[in-house]
């Protein structure tokens, strides 16, 4: 009976199991099943942010997209998949499932008067990569098909090239190999190696395929879009606000990195701003080309589903390097002194230390400069006014700065100094508890 | 002095204010130097100024472990800290000294001389501003030894963000009165002004900690915090318009960013703020008598 009962709650108890298994098993698949897809509205916007291309998606919870003024920026209405992406708390597409444009023509209304209907136009964005931020383009209609060609054309080329070259590759092998057999020692006397091929340049120029999508470039102001579609009727969840900005301000952004800490550098971005450091210091300024954009705006186009950004706030965004202009240091004494960006290159010291030194860039022994910078070399009271020469001598505008010495040696002084109403304190106390006691002697 | 001046006699509207103000001088006098001569106020600001050190040390700190620091006004932040504590000081004092002569009745003796309400709550907030303007010397001073001290650069804009310090406490010290005025006794009086100051910093700072913790934890639309953060934001703005020390604040980016136009307008805001205040607790003063 006992062993019966066993038998029976071990049987139970085996069900009980199974069922907790499937129940685990059914529960694990329909959380690696994914989040949800929405079949949805969506912008794909291609903005300009100042130096190159970024793509962001406007889903239909975003009410507003912002793009800079006076640039080329492509606005592409697509049809697509979304879903919601808890790790990042947005909307992502999911392109590879669904990715169909809408077709129709854009509307741009400002403060209630339609002032503009585009048309969508193929479109292509260029550039070399030896100099991205000059050679930067985007190309449209018939240009943008000329210029995919070009590039296809030298894809096509180096392809070519390289099939050539693998085929050079084998033969110059087969060659060292036969040459290594008829060879008594099975060694080759390197005056006898035959010349190695060399690989054919790869191409510098890179280039997106040719899409389709609103390119549009605006005065700043505020708009209103949607897309007619092609029967007349607007596309739902099309219309949005369209702010359009400008840079407030532009200047020159240093990067300040002192030479005992290069992993630590301080940026400087506003032209009344000073850079303090330790007396004795060895500071490298690096020079950027910069503009000031009101944060909230140009966060909201880098991201449209941001919120964290408050709208009275700037932010300076550094571009390209500016290391051509001479620098102009006023010591203060006086004495007026002009310098060039110089490269430097940052070695990694050995042993367990783990420092780093940097040093004058030598292009016979090192590869490349690790970055390029105006020295300033700091005494106990220095107090240096730097600004970059513009042509004609005229310093560039934003490019001014103080560079200045902090005596953190004088710590104990500055609560001293502080402290001084404590003092002053007493001495009104006693004033008027001598004032006190005289008149009670003349009483 | 005052035993002479009698304001409720002399019909001329010219003259009544002449009467009208020299009794507000004359209670000013007195307050003003009750306060010179009271350990206080000396405390208060070596506490400001200490604390004010500390912002700074913590400065030279950082530039000791980093070698190096960008900064655009390294003394802006110590002094609106001191400018702070200063002027709650001085409001409380304010709030107290005009509730106690009600609680004592000495208010009720001096309507029957030549002081009415205006008088009272003018003489009460011009003994605080004078006191104001010795610590603001006492301040530039600080901070111009200061800027010597540690070779930090000389800047103007520090003066006229003293300058403008003026209205922020003139602002805060109206505020006291109206609290004194509306909470009638000494002990009530404190109370409210210490609950609503603390309302308003407790604002301040959930709104600062919400706003850090939704940035740790990628800030978007579908933030989990969003409808919190968005709803302090939103009441933030509203005090940062109400706040004294948010036009302060305001008036010390827009001296960084060079914008006269928008100085001129959170004095104008601060000054309205400080009249209103000034005009409330008159008002009050009149509407409850003089018992209260």
């Amino acid at each position: 009976m006992m062993h019966s009962t066993s038998a029976k709650q071990k049987c139970v108890r085996a069900v009980l199991l199974t069922a907790i298994a499937i129940a685990m098993s059914a529960s694990s698949r329909a959380s690696a099943q994914g989040p949800e897809r929405i079949l949805a509205f969506v912008y794909g916007v291609t903005n300009y942010n100042g130096s190159v291309y970024a793509s962001a998606l406007v889903p239909p919870s975003v009410g507003t997209i912002y793009l800079l003024a006076n640039k080329d920026n492509v606005i592409a209405p697509r049809q697509t998949q979304i879903y919601f992406w808890p790790i990042t708390n947005q909307f992502l597409a999911d392109w590879e499932k669904m990715n169909e444009l809408v077709v129709g023509q854009l509307e741009v209304v400002q403060q209630g008067r339609l002032i503009n209907t585009m048309a969508l136009s193929q479109y292509v964005i260029q550039y070399d990569v030896n100099d991205p931020m000059g050679t930067l383009g985007l190309f449209t209609g018939e240009r943008a098909k000329a210029k995919h060609e070009v590039w296809q054309k030298a894809q096509d080329q180096y392809r070519a090239s390289l099939a050539g070259y693998s085929e050079m590759l084998r033969m110059w092998d087969e060659q060292i190999n036969k040459l290594r057999a008829e060879s008594s020692t099975g060694t080759v006397p390197p005056e006898k190696l035959p010349k190695r091929p060399e690989a054919p340049p790869r191409p510098t120029l890179l280039s997106t395929n040719p899409a389709q999508g609103f390119v549009i470039s605006l005065a700043a102001g505020t708009y209103d879009i949607q897309v007619k579609r092609l029967d007349g009727s607007i596309q739902p969840n099309s219309h949005k606000r369209l702010i359009v900005f400008e840079p407030e301000r532009e200047g020159i952004a240093y990067s300040a990195v002192p030479q005992q800490r290069w992993t630590v550098p301080e940026q400087a971005d506003e032209p009344d701003g000073v850079v303090y450091a330790l007396p004795g210091t060895t500071l490298y300024l690096q020079a950027f080309r910069s503009k000031r954009f009101n944060a909230h705006d140009y966060v909201h186009m880098l991201d449209p589903q941001d919120q964290s950004v408050w709208s009275d706030r700037g932010k300076w965004v550094s571009f390209e390097p500016a290391t051509q202009p001479p620098m102009q240091v006023d010591d203060g004494n006086g004495s007026v002194s002009a310098r060039a960006s110089q490269p430097y290159f940052v070695r990694q010291l050995p042993g367990g230390g783990l420092g780093y030194e940097v040093v004058p860039f030598d292009p016979n022994t090192m590869e490349q400069p690790t970055f390029a910078g105006y020295t300033l070399d700091l005494n106990a009271d220095a107090d240096y006014a730097v600004s970059l020469t513009g042509v004609n001598g005229v310093p560039i505008p934003g490019s001014q700065r103080r560079v200045r010495t902090l005596r953190t040696d004088r710590t104990l002084w500055l609560y001293v100094v502080s402290a001084m109403p404590l003092a002053l304190g007493l001495v009104v106390f006693f004033a008027r508890r001598r004032r006190a006691r005289a008149i009670k002697i003349e009483e | 002095m005052v035993a002479n001046l009698d304001v409720r006699a002399q019909p001329s509207r010219g003259h009544l204010w002449m009467q009208r103000w020299q009794a507000a001088q004359a209670i000013q006098s007195r307050s003003s130097s009750s306060i010179a001569n009271g350990r206080g106020i000396y405390l208060v600001l070596a506490i400001a100024l200490l604390a004010a050190a500390v912002v700074l040390h913590n400065m030279l700190r950082f530039v000791e472990r980093n070698a190096v620091l960008a900064t655009r006004q390294p003394l802006f932040l110590p002094l609106t800290l001191m400018v702070d504590v200063v002027s709650i000081y001085l409001a409380m004092t304010a709030a107290i000294a005009a509730a106690r002569e009600r609680e004592c009745g000495t208010y009720q003796v001096l309507l029957f001389g030549p002081v009415d309400e205006s008088a009272f709550i003018a003489g009460h907030f011009l003994a605080q501003l004078m006191v104001y303007l010795g610590v603001g010397l006492l301040v530039l001073v600080w901070s111009n030894l200061v800027t010597w001290l540690l070779h930090l650069a000389f800047s103007v804009q520090v003066i006229v963000l003293l300058a403008a310090s003026v209205a922020t406490v003139a602002a805060v010290i109206a505020f006291g009165l109206f609290i004194a005025a509306w909470g009638g006794r000494t002990r009530l009086a404190l109370v409210y002004f210490t609950v609503i100051v603390l309302l308003f910093v407790a604002l301040q700072v959930g709104n600062d900690l919400v706003s850090s913790l939704a940035l740790a934890h990628s800030p978007a639309e579908n933030d989990p915090i969003f409808l919190i953060r968005d709803a302090l934001v939103l009441v933030n703005n509203v005090v940062q318009w109400v706040s004294p020390y948010g036009q302060l604040s305001r008036i010390a980016d827009d001296l960084l960013n060079g914008n006269a136009l928008s100085i001129l307008l959170h004095l104008g805001v601060t000054l309205a703020q400080g009249l209103a205040f000034f005009v409330a607790a008159i008002a009050i003063l009149k509407r409850k008598g003089a018992r209260g």
